[in-house]
């Protein structure tokens, strides 16, 4: 058996995470941990916070690529309805794209990141099992991604603040929907708190 | 209520929009599916009634549901139950769903008042007897919450020709939404029926239904069970090409 202690390779869980210290194994591990980031245009509305939300979510794949782990771009095609729902902010999607330098950009056929998209094989192949879900639609794609990945079995944390809302009264709810009976989704937490789970580790000298 | 097309064809009083946006209601297209209607979940002496937690809340769909399946079942449209459950061996439960369980107090495959929680063939994971399936009705066993994933559901929904999709169940913002939301995604015109599914928690319910009708419907459209049966049991449901 090969000694890898997990002190080197893990960070403890994050502080401050809801309903319980994600991850439910008890350390982050960065090189088996993905950022999801859910950027279908329809679901953004450019209002000064959702900016604010695009600006933590490029500061979390930053964070999460040089520890190790996995940056994922989630886009859509157009609906199978035809619908349109809101003005398409592709060249905001660009920014954010080239701001977040994705290690991989899957194309999902409707609002889980899933549908007929190659992001579980991706997932797989790199040995994520760990995700950090974020990005536009909280109550949409962002919600329907982190269903599909936790019927799949992956641990999943719900990055609240680094996820912008269409209907902004549902954002609650969307939250607590992820709490309920001790985190049945998984996990939610800041965008602070998740940066100084990956700082700390840091300090310890453990990413390289 | 009962809406009629220039066609002549029947249409359901629905949110955000007249249900089927196709205006096609159909016996031959569409299916009723019924979502965990299990002892453990809404059953006197079921877990959530022994733990003592308010059993009416997701009961409360139960009657409206019955009559709902009754109508359906005549009216001749596909009928399709989920069962979630694992295996006796728990081989298909993830590691984090078992351990989630266990942190609560109802780890699945422990022995619960009903049996082991959560696994296959246990009396509490059987179908309540107000709304249990009959000879030749679908029944499809699901290890999560949606009802598409590691399941044979999309198959024999399009073998069975079905483009349409009825939903009632528990609870609404977990497995209901789940299935519903793959439902709308893999291109099935879905309509959700208000007071035939509930949530253990009522702000939850109300978020998912909202959740459901915004932006004209993005996962399809929600209705009283009236409305419903309004129209399938109406001679225009009944005489639909």
């Amino acid at each position: 058996m090969t000694h890898v202690a997990p002190v080197i390779e893990a960070m403890g869980t994050v502080s401050g995470s809801q309903p319980y210290p994600w991850p439910y194994h008890g350390a982050l591990v960065p090189r088996q941990t993905a950022l999801l980031a859910c950027l279908d245009p329809q679901w953004r509305i450019g209002r000064p916070q959702d900016r604010e939300s695009d600006e933590r979510l490029v500061q979390l794949s930053r964070t999460v690529r040089s520890a190790g782990g996995l940056v994922v771009a989630i886009t859509a095609t157009t609906s199978h309805t035809g619908r349109t729902f809101l003005n398409a902010g592709t060249k905001i999607e660009t920014t954010v794209l080239k701001d977040m330098e994705p290690d991989v950009k899957v194309k999902a056929t409707g609002t889980s990141g899933f549908l007929g998209s190659p992001l579980d094989r991706e997932l797989r192949n790199r040995k994520c099992v760990d995700l950090l879900v974020a990005g536009w639609g909280l109550e949409g794609p962002v919600h329907s991604t982190l269903r599909a990945a936790n019927d799949r079995g992956f641990e999943c944390l719900l990055v609240a603040d680094a996820s912008t809302s269409v209907d902004t009264t549902l954002a609650f709810a969307a939250d607590q929907m992820v709490c309920f009976s001790g985190g049945i989704f998984g996990a939610i937490a800041r965008t602070s708190d998740v940066l100084a789970a990956y700082g700390r580790g840091q300090t310890d000298g453990s990413i390289q | 209520m009962t809406n009629q097309t220039s066609s002549g064809r029947a249409q359901v009083e629905a949110m955000p929009y007249i249900w089927p946006f196709d205006g096609v209601l159909q016996p031959e297209t569409t299916a009723l599916i019924l979502i965990d209607w299990q002892v453990d979940f809404c059953g006197p002496g079921g877990y959530v009634d022994r733990m003592g937690y308010d059993l009416s809340l997701t009961r409360a769909g139960l009657a409206p549901t019955a009559r709902v399946l009754a109508a359906f079942r005549n009216w001749g449209g596909t009928v399709i139950h989920t069962r979630e459950g694992h295996r006796p061996d728990l081989s298909d439960c993830p590691p984090n769903k078992l351990w989630r369980s266990k942190q609560i107090g109802a780890g699945i495959g422990d022995a619960g008042p009903t049996g082991r929680i959560l696994v296959r063939g246990e009396p509490g994971w059987e179908i309540v007897p107000e709304v249990a399936p009959i000879d030749g009705e679908i029944i499809v066993d699901k290890p999560g919450k949606g009802a598409f994933y590691a399941t044979d559901l999309d198959l024999m929904l399009r073998l069975a020709g079905t483009t349409h999709i009825v939903f009632t169940g528990i609870t609404t913002d977990v497995c209901v939404h789940t299935t519903m939301r793959d439902a709308n995604d893999m291109g099935y015109e879905c309509l959700l029926l208000t007071d035939c599914t509930g949530a253990t928690d009522p702000g939850n319910y109300e978020a998912a239904l909202k959740m459901v009708t915004m932006q004209g419907g993005v996962f399809g459209a929600i209705a009283h069970s009236e409305a419903f049966l309004n129209v399938i049991a109406s001679p225009v449901g009944s005489l639909a090409p």
